[in-house]
């Protein structure tokens, strides 16, 4: 079977993204109302236009189908599907939404993604309370990834100044970036001295909870 | 053919509280010594897990016909232990299993039934005795110095050549005042009067030792080693004179630093006397608890006996691996004294169940294609040579080395110390696993790629109202 891929047959018309942050005021609703006003007045087009949405989200809080698409932005029952694939569930609604368009069943389609973590009603990250095997342990996000780095530092040499000049670099990016939760450059020193999350990952290692 | 004690086994929880610092907790006159005291993932049916692999240590687990559990702190009242500490063991299925309950002396009274059971029926030939007990005293009051933590294993097997023959055992019934644990009211242990219930337990224990000297023609000078249950080493050594038994065959070595452990009790004081064991050396074993059972042995080989002793952690093993809790806020946390939000998260009493092979029994899976063995069971696909349903079965080991790691400071569930090492762990003999890491001081500079580890089965969660079990790993005790 020849494989043709996608290429040359899908594009981005427009696109937004709402500001990074706590934001206590508000809601999962009003963040994908936001950043859909937002790429829709980008293309230009008008939102009747668009006949079918995928809509990324991993917590089941902040929402879990994609009904949801329809209860804010009103697209008169076009139909939507929640993409659900743990922190990659964004980019495979962006995924499928390519490969609806190049399949030639849609003309224009909206790919999107929101969560709202402070909204779970706890503090700390969202626990492992209602999906999973019982038994098995359960490590955090920070957790799972930083079992790499520790046998990274052990078969390559690597280190924790290593990790640090990583935090570094985006923070400077997100110095630059008016949508950028942490808007402040750091130094390597603070990097490496940042209280840890899940050993060797520190905090400036790991994403902040939005 | 005789029935004696064939092995044995013993479980001391990693930590030791000093008696001071229950009495600087409470301006109580200062007593020493320390006591054992289980860890907030452990309970009456973790330790005895514990003492039965310490105890099975070189022995086939499905040659044995039988587990008896005894513990007055049974972590159900409907549901038995015996058969969960059965299959956790991995023993055969067409066994007996059966939980004995509600006596400080139910250890004793298990072992006497087992040789009962042997006795009766031609196919039962050896019956697991274990007893294990988490009792939690009262804080503020006196108890706290005694009533301590902890499990301890004797296979009690019909065998031509046993290391310790029983050689007769004998009961007695007594309703006394106290001391008493309602069965839906009471988290403590509670009494009338402590005066009363020493006068019962020298009035017991006095008589029925009495009685199987009598019974069996022998003085108090004929026995050798004598281990019977006490809470008080001062009533002990009571005992001790009443009973006329010689200089330094009353054990009573163990209070000082472990207390009063509950049904293990008699079975600890004997275990820790069998050092330097003598050919034909006369024992009894006595346990007390509304009544009393006294047990007579005798050492019939020595060298077995002490082969036994070489490739077990037993009771000094575990005694010498032990640590100092160095607050005695610890000790209320960990045993749930305080209101506080306790880790919760999903529970499926069905999911455990049917993975009880991988999670309870520990076995993994064996590629019959390409030989690599994958955890857990009911994978259907190899890992690494992708041949779809080639697996077998397999044990896999209780030790195993480090292969990665994190400190995870992101944690529900109680813990000594966080942050929690959790551990991706190369099993030997194959297999590879992640497991939380309990009991480890200072992670930040004692976990280590390469480091030695052996599992521990311990409570992970209630959700649900349900006892949620895994293993854990620990660093290395020397459990065999």
């Amino acid at each position: 079977m020849v494989r043709k891929g996608i290429k040359d047959q899908v594009a981005i018309i427009g696109c937004e993204m709402t500001k990074y942050g706590e934001l206590w005021d508000k809601n999962q609703y009003d963040l994908l109302f936001e950043a859909f006003q937002g790429a829709i007045k980008d293309t230009g087009i008008k939102k009747d236009e668009v006949d079918a949405s995928w809509l990324g989200i991993f917590y089941y809080f902040t929402g879990l189908s994609g009904g949801m698409i329809d209860d804010i932005l009103r697209l008169d029952g076009k139909p939507a599907t929640r993409t659900e694939n743990y922190c990659a569930s964004g980019m495979d609604a962006f995924r499928n939404a390519s490969f609806a368009i190049a399949a030639g069943a849609y003309d224009v389609v909206l790919a999107c993604g929101v969560e709202k973590l402070m909204d779970e009603g706890s503090s700390g990250l969202p626990g492992f309370k209602i999906f999973g095997h019982p038994l098995y342990p359960t490590p955090s996000a920070p957790a799972m990834f930083s079992m790499a780095a520790t046998r990274s530092f052990h078969e390559y040499g690597w280190t924790k100044e290593d990790l640090a000049r990583v935090a570094v670099k985006n923070h400077d990016n997100g110095a630059h970036h008016p949508k950028a939760h942490f808007r402040s450059p750091i130094s390597i020193e603070a990097a490496m001295k940042a209280p840890m999350i899940a050993d060797p990952l520190g905090r400036f290692d790991c994403c902040a909870k939005v | 053919m005789p029935i004696g004690i064939k092995s044995y086994g013993a479980y001391l929880p990693k930590y030791m509280l000093p008696r001071e610092l229950i009495g600087k907790a409470w301006e109580f006159p200062v007593v020493p010594g320390t006591k054992a005291v289980a860890m907030a993932d452990e309970d009456s049916l973790t330790m005895a897990v514990e003492a039965g692999l310490d105890c099975l240590a070189g022995f086939d687990p499905k040659a044995i016909d039988g587990l008896y559990f005894a513990s007055t702190t049974q972590v159900y009242t409907e549901k038995d232990s015996a058969s969960l500490i059965a299959t956790i063991l991995d023993m055969r299925e067409n066994i007996v299993t059966v939980d004995f309950t509600d006596s400080t002396k139910a250890g004793t009274t298990a072992v006497a039934r087992a040789v009962d059971t042997i006795k009766a029926n031609k196919d039962i030939k050896s019956i697991l005795v274990i007893a294990s007990d988490t009792r939690v005293p009262e804080p503020s009051t006196m108890w706290e110095y005694g009533v301590a933590d902890g499990a301890a294993a004797l296979l009690i097997a019909e065998e031509d050549s046993i290391p310790i023959s029983i050689e007769d055992y004998y009961s007695i019934s007594a309703n006394v005042t106290g001391p008493w644990k309602r069965a839906e009211k009471d988290k403590f242990i509670r009494t009338f009067e402590v005066k009363m219930d020493a006068q019962f337990y020298v009035q017991s224990i006095t008589k029925v030792m009495a009685e199987i000297l009598k019974r069996n023609n022998l003085k108090p000078e004929d026995i050798n080693i004598a281990a019977y249950y006490y809470d008080n080493p001062r009533l002990h050594g009571r005992i001790a004179k009443m009973m006329k038994f010689g200089q330094g065959v009353a054990q009573n070595s163990i209070f000082f630093q472990i207390g009063n452990t509950g049904t293990p009790m008699p079975f600890m004081v004997l275990i820790s006397a069998l050092r330097r064991p003598k050919e034909g050396d006369k024992i009894i074993m006595a346990g007390f608890g509304d009544g009393a059972d006294a047990i007579l042995m005798q050492v019939q080989d020595r060298n077995a006996l002490r082969d036994v002793g070489k490739s077990r952690l037993g009771f000094i093993g575990h005694q010498k691996s032990m640590a100092i809790l160095k607050n005695y806020n610890k000790f209320i946390d960990f045993k749930e004294l305080l209101e506080k939000d306790r880790y919760s998260r999903k529970s499926s009493a069905v999911t455990i169940w049917r993975d009880t092979a991988s999670v309870y029994k520990w076995y993994g899976l064996k590629c019959k294609a390409c030989g690599a063995i994958q955890y857990p069971d009911m994978l259907r696909s190899c890992y690494i040579c992708r041949a779809d349903d080639q697996l077998e079965p397999i044990k896999l080991s209780l030790k195993g080395t480090i292969f990665t790691y994190t400190l995870d400071h992101l944690v529900g569930g109680t813990y000594l110390d966080i942050p929690v090492p959790r551990c991706v762990v190369d099993l030997d003999n194959g297999g590879r696993v992640l497991l939380n890491m309990t009991e480890i001081e200072k992670p930040e500079e004692n976990v280590k790629i390469g480091m030695r580890i052996e599992l521990t089965f311990r409570k992970e969660h209630e959700s649900a109202d349900f006892k949620n079990y895994y293993w854990k790993c620990r660093p290395e005790r020397g459990r065999p």
